[in-house]
């Protein structure tokens, strides 16, 4: 048995694709041990998903519907379509970008696919998301808006703005470990990102001269993307837009899984 | 690499970062490779080891000598920087107890979550799940979460997984003398039937009685560096402490 501490760049991906199928009961496992340990102990358990969306919609509802007097019955749901994508995207990139470091005794323990640690952050962010999301059909029956087929871009996007998020984790997790700057960086770039992503806007509010711009944020293209499959409203939404998006998220997969295995086994020995 | 060869290093060596745990300064990270090469230390240089298949290896020195990284890199967690490390089986590395262990979750998730990790397929966990249980001696508390058990339980549940791996090569790190006097006979006999027939051991212990009633070969590292291999244990252990004294005295 002979092992490539630094396998060659273009390698990366096939390893990481080969580690997670070959290691996919390993992986279940650990979602469900974090789904459990962060359900498990509550009354409520997985309600929690939904409620938490439930809250912060009412929030919305009182703050820009009653107290405000918007007349975008719209916009609860719209913001809180913005917030449960964006969360997702940064918990995956923020938790993901770390767990080298935070897992820095399992790892010097026990040899396993370090890039599990990153994919369970991102599959139980996936499986949180996708939870969470239950809320949209029922708030869609309630608000009187019709399914459509457009609704097929829902899960299209919530899979590929994980991958996104999975992609820059592995990007940054080695990067992490030699420089602990690194979160700093991380965490006000994620920062930043929130408010220039359209979370609390939709591309409606941008003005036509900076909207090619604003649709060049693959985050604020998934929100967009999210906001028209449940509003059935293309207007802002194109098929090379949507191209554009998961090109970018298989692009930045590709590139972190390269540098992450490339450089992983060397980083490891700075935990 | 010859068929009955379990171990062979080439030419093995690995060096630390000097600061551990700290973060390199920006100027480091952006200095010349000859600048940075100041900032490693070896901790294996230049190591050649064969070890055949079935022997039972007793690693010894001094703290910082290079046996917990020696350990490392024969279980593929550290990669050596120059050098190859062959290995002929399946490793198990036990450098801890209840590695993997989740103290909100039940006894019984644990040993699911602990053994994929040590790298069991699901199905031979759940086969194995019984014996486990029987063994650590947990039976009324397996469902409770693992933060209720006492620390010795915890170890006692740790030791009940590995004691169930099934490795072609067997690396101990310290893992010795767990739980009461009963529990403690019981893991030594199991760890004696893990160590019979052709599985290859290598233990890192500062146990000498340890050496001298399991193994059959004694090394002993010294910065990093191979200064005594010698197959009569009580011989080994001697040189050992004369080195000992003599850099004590020096």
């Amino acid at each position: 048995m002979d092992i490539d501490a630094r396998p060659s760049f273009f390698r990366g991906p096939f390893i990481s694709f080969n580690s997670i199928l070959k290691n996919r009961s390993l992986l279940s496992l650990m979602v469900r041990r974090d789904l459990k340990t962060t359900y498990g102990d509550y009354y409520l358990g997985y309600a929690w998903t939904l409620l938490e969306p439930i809250f912060f919609t009412l929030v919305f509802y009182l703050v820009f519907i009653i107290l405000r007097g918007n007349p975008d019955r719209l916009l609860p749901l719209n913001i809180m379509l913005g917030i449960l994508i964006y969360s997702a995207f940064s918990k995956t990139v923020s938790q993901g970008s770390t767990q080298l470091v935070r897992n820095s005794g399992l790892i010097k323990q026990v040899f396993f696919a370090r890039e599990l640690l990153i994919a369970n952050v991102s599959a139980f962010q996936l499986v949180r998301l996708a939870l969470s999301l239950i809320i949209v059909p029922i708030y869609m029956t309630y608000m009187g808006i019709p399914i459509t087929s457009s609704i097929l871009l829902l899960p299209l996007a919530v899979v590929g703005i994980i991958f996104l998020g999975h992609g820059c984790a592995l990007l940054l997790c080695v990067a992490v470990v030699h420089v602990r700057d690194t979160t700093m960086v991380i965490d006000i770039s994620l920062r930043a990102l929130f408010f220039l992503s359209g979370v609390f806007y939709s591309a409606a509010y941008i003005p036509a001269e900076f909207l090619d711009y604003h649709l060049m944020n693959p985050i604020a293209s998934y929100i967009e993307i999210c906001r028209a499959a449940v509003l059935s409203d293309l207007t802002y939404i194109s098929p090379m837009i949507v191209l554009r998006c998961i090109s970018l998220s298989v692009l930045i997969f590709l590139i972190g899984s390269g540098v992450f295995n490339r450089y992983q086994n060397r980083a490891v020995i700075h935990l | 690499m010859k068929s009955n060869t379990a171990i062979e290093l080439r030419e093995v060596s690995l060096s630390y970062p000097k600061e551990r745990n700290l973060s390199p300064s920006i100027k480091s990270i952006f200095s010349l490779k000859r600048k940075r090469n100041k900032h490693q230390q070896a901790t294996l240089s230049g190591l050649s080891l064969t070890i055949e298949k079935g022997e039972i290896v007793g690693v010894l020195g001094h703290n910082g000598a290079g046996k917990s990284t020696l350990l490392r890199l024969l279980s593929r967690i550290y990669l050596p920087d120059k050098g190859k490390v062959l290995l002929n089986g399946n490793v198990t590395l036990l450098a801890a107890l209840g590695t993997g262990f989740q103290r909100d979750l039940s006894g019984r998730d644990n040993i699911l979550l602990s053994g994929a990790l040590h790298g069991i397929e699901l199905e031979k966990i759940k086969a194995l799940i019984p014996s486990i249980i029987l063994f650590s001696g947990l039976e009324k508390v397996i469902d409770k979460p693992l933060r209720t058990y006492s620390s010795g339980m915890r170890a006692r549940l740790g030791f009940s997984v590995i004691a169930h791996l099934d490795a072609e090569i067997l690396l101990f790190d310290e893992v010795f003398a767990v739980g009461d006097s009963s529990f403690r006979s019981r893991s030594k006999k199991r760890i004696l039937e893990m160590v019979e027939g052709d599985t290859t051991v290598v233990i890192v212990t500062h146990n000498e009685q340890l050496i001298r009633e399991l193994c059959t070969r004694v090394i002993c590292l010294n910065d990093g560096k191979l200064m005594i291999d010698t197959k009569d244990t009580e011989e080994g252990i001697r040189q050992y402490h004369q080195s000992s004294n003599q850099k004590d005295e020096s």
